[in-house]
């Protein structure tokens, strides 16, 4: 995974080489090859927004493998992810790349606007100047009123992930804040102040998946992909239900635990997609680790902190602190999935960590990609 | 003789002026609405021109031969458009009086801010705005969004300024920080920007209302706001 953060002077392809970089050198005894390669990317700001996958493998030892460029915004490289393990459990590949990139920083504020706006509902939340953290702040308002949750509740997810990421070198915000602080900061789109939205991100992680009977050949400390699934919903937040849940994310949630004998009961950490604090309570709810309308007291109560009574939530630092490069993004947590399960995260281990869960979320909930994950014996 | 007449929303000094977001196009709306015109309804136009998605989306018929005009009225206290039999307009200046003194105000130093967003220059030279959508089909989400009845507001939230999208940062200049509020009617749901006078709560009863947007290209363009 390359560094996340603002990186104006590294191109995508710059970025996803220095990820590449780090993933060869925990591979000591791969080749460089892959049969195939899902890479995710939104094309963010225009750069290189066709052919993309190619231009990423070029110049690596895969270059000429088969590759396909995955787009669902934010999930895209939950997405990537999906698409490698089904190609690898069709038989029809061994060795697969899922990968994601994004560039964010170098363009112009209202090149960011644009970009992150169609990944929307272009039709009529964007014609009614709405943004994703107005949508969020909806969904947000909506749960206050519902279920009387709080401001206090969301920034305290703030204040978590920002001490997650300031232990974590990946992360493009290692510095940790206040309660104060998150409530203080302007306000963005209320009830959702500056605290309360990740930010824009450089970024690219890699993920190399190889099919059980040629796991030797890699690694004598594998990490198992045990379930995935995603579903998809409405673009519009209007033109759903409930305006107080992700249903996607239950349903890719269903899929990714059937028939895998594990419940969310087993997990250690999750890595949930805080693209603002709001979207780690409803993920929280929308997984099932707490019950409707829990999702702010238990955040408050550090229920999902280390040490707390729920597996961790977030100990990368979450979009929020380590940075949330679109495409990049689910990506970028399969590889925290890979530290902590190999003791690479210093400070934010979490302890005896074994099973793990990755939840990727596209857009206000249009697409969503999740993943269980176990460590190796 | 009996009309229908509608104006600005908001008074400016000693008259009524028209907000960033209105000019005759959205006051016409008000004026057929106000007079309860059912569709299929045929209407002459005086001195406005129309444009396609408005009738498509009042279901109003143009027509010259028409018994009802509509036309916009200058009154002493601002411009007004007004629907009324065929005939000689009618003197609306006592109607005028009623609106302009039930009217709210905007501190003159909003106008000021009000008038340097409506003259500003266009900003799609920087990206492409508005690609996201077509003219087209942004017309006719415009003409379907008119039929919307009235309206119950179930969340809300307030986009701060400097994070709007570049299209309604003309907007920001003009009034800060605005209102977007999503809203149920007849067991439907969407999204709109607010216009109400003050800011929205959950529960508020709304209506749809016709409004500018955005420029682009050295035109506005309409759509559905909600008050």
């Amino acid at each position: 995974m390359s560094r996340f953060g603002n990186r104006p002077e590294a191109t995508p392809k710059a970025l996803f080489d220095e990820a590449w970089r780090e993933m060869a050198g925990r591979a000591s005894s791969w080749n460089g090859k892959v049969d195939e390669a899902w890479i995710g990317t939104v094309g963010f700001g225009g750069h290189q927004p066709g052919n993309s996958s190619a231009l990423f493998l070029q110049g690596t030892p895969s270059q000429g493998a088969a590759a396909h460029r995955v787009e669902n915004a934010c999930a895209s490289s939950g997405f990537a992810i999906r698409d490698a393990y089904l190609a690898i459990r069709s038989g029809a590949v061994d060795v697969a790349l899922a990968a994601g990139v994004e560039s964010m920083n170098p363009y112009a504020k209202a090149h960011r606007g644009y970009w992150l706006g169609v990944s929307g509902d272009t039709e009529v939340e964007r014609a009614s100047g709405l943004t994703f953290p107005g949508v969020y702040a909806m969904m947000a308002r909506a749960h206050m009123q519902a279920y009387g949750t709080t401001r206090e509740q969301l920034a305290a997810i703030a204040v978590k992930n920002h001490r997650n990421g300031a232990k974590n070198p990946h992360a493009q915000f290692q510095k940790e804040i206040t309660l104060e602080k998150a409530l203080a900061a302007a306000s963005v789109a209320d009830p959702l102040g500056l605290f309360d939205c990740c930010s824009t991100t450089d970024g690219a992680a890699t993920v190399l998946l190889v099919a059980e009977e040629r796991v030797p050949e890699f690694t004598k400390r594998p990490i198992w992909l045990s379930g995935s699934g995603a579903a998809t919903d409405t673009l519009a937040l209007h033109d759903r239900t409930d305006l107080t849940a992700i249903p996607a994310t239950s349903a890719a949630l269903r899929q990714a635990l059937a028939g895998t004998g594990r419940s969310v009961a087993d997990l250690d950490f999750a890595e949930v997609h805080d693209c603002f604090t709001i979207a780690e309570l409803l993920a929280i709810e929308d997984l099932g680790l707490v019950a409707k309308g829990q999702g702010g007291p238990a955040s408050q109560a550090g229920r999902t902190d280390h040490g707390g009574d729920l597996c961790v939530v977030n100990p990368s630092g979450g979009l929020k602190a380590k940075g949330h490069p679109l495409g990049a993004t689910g990506a970028g947590q399969a590889v925290e999935v890979f530290e902590q399960f190999h003791g690479l995260v210093g400070g934010r281990a979490v302890k005896d960590a074994r099973v793990a869960l990755t939840h990727n979320v596209g857009g206000s909930g249009a697409t969503v990609a999740v993943h269980l994950w176990e460590a190796g014996q | 003789m009996s009309f229908t007449i509608a104006m600005p929303t908001y008074r400016r000094g000693q008259k009524m002026a028209f907000h960033l977001d209105e000019d005759d196009v959205t006051l016409a709306w008000e004026a057929v609405r106000k007079a309860g015109l059912a569709p299929g309804t045929k209407v002459s136009p005086l001195g406005i021109v129309l444009p396609p998605w408005w009738w498509q989306g009042t279901g109003l018929v143009a027509a010259a031969d028409a018994k009802l005009v509509l036309r916009p009225i200058p009154t002493i206290l601002g411009p007004s458009l007004c629907v009324h039999a065929e005939g000689p307009e009618p003197d609306v200046e006592a109607e005028a009086r009623r609106i302009h003194a039930a009217a709210p105000t905007i501190a003159e130093m909003q106008w000021q801010k009000i008038r340097l967003a409506r003259d500003g220059p266009d900003t799609e030279a920087d990206f492409p705005l508005g690609a996201y959508v077509t003219a087209t089909r942004h017309d006719e989400v415009t003409a379907q969004r008119m039929a919307w009845g009235e309206c119950k507001v179930l969340t809300w939230t307030t986009i701060g300024p400097g994070a709007a999208p570049t299209e309604f940062l003309r907007l920001q200049d003009a009034v800060g920080a605005y209102h977007v509020v999503l809203v149920e009617s007849a067991g439907r749901r969407t999204v709109g920007l607010w216009a109400g006078t003050t800011a929205p709560k959950t529960g508020d009863v709304a209506r749809p209302v016709l409004r500018r947007l955005w420029r682009t290209q050295g035109a506005w363009r309409y759509g559905i706001k909600f008050a």
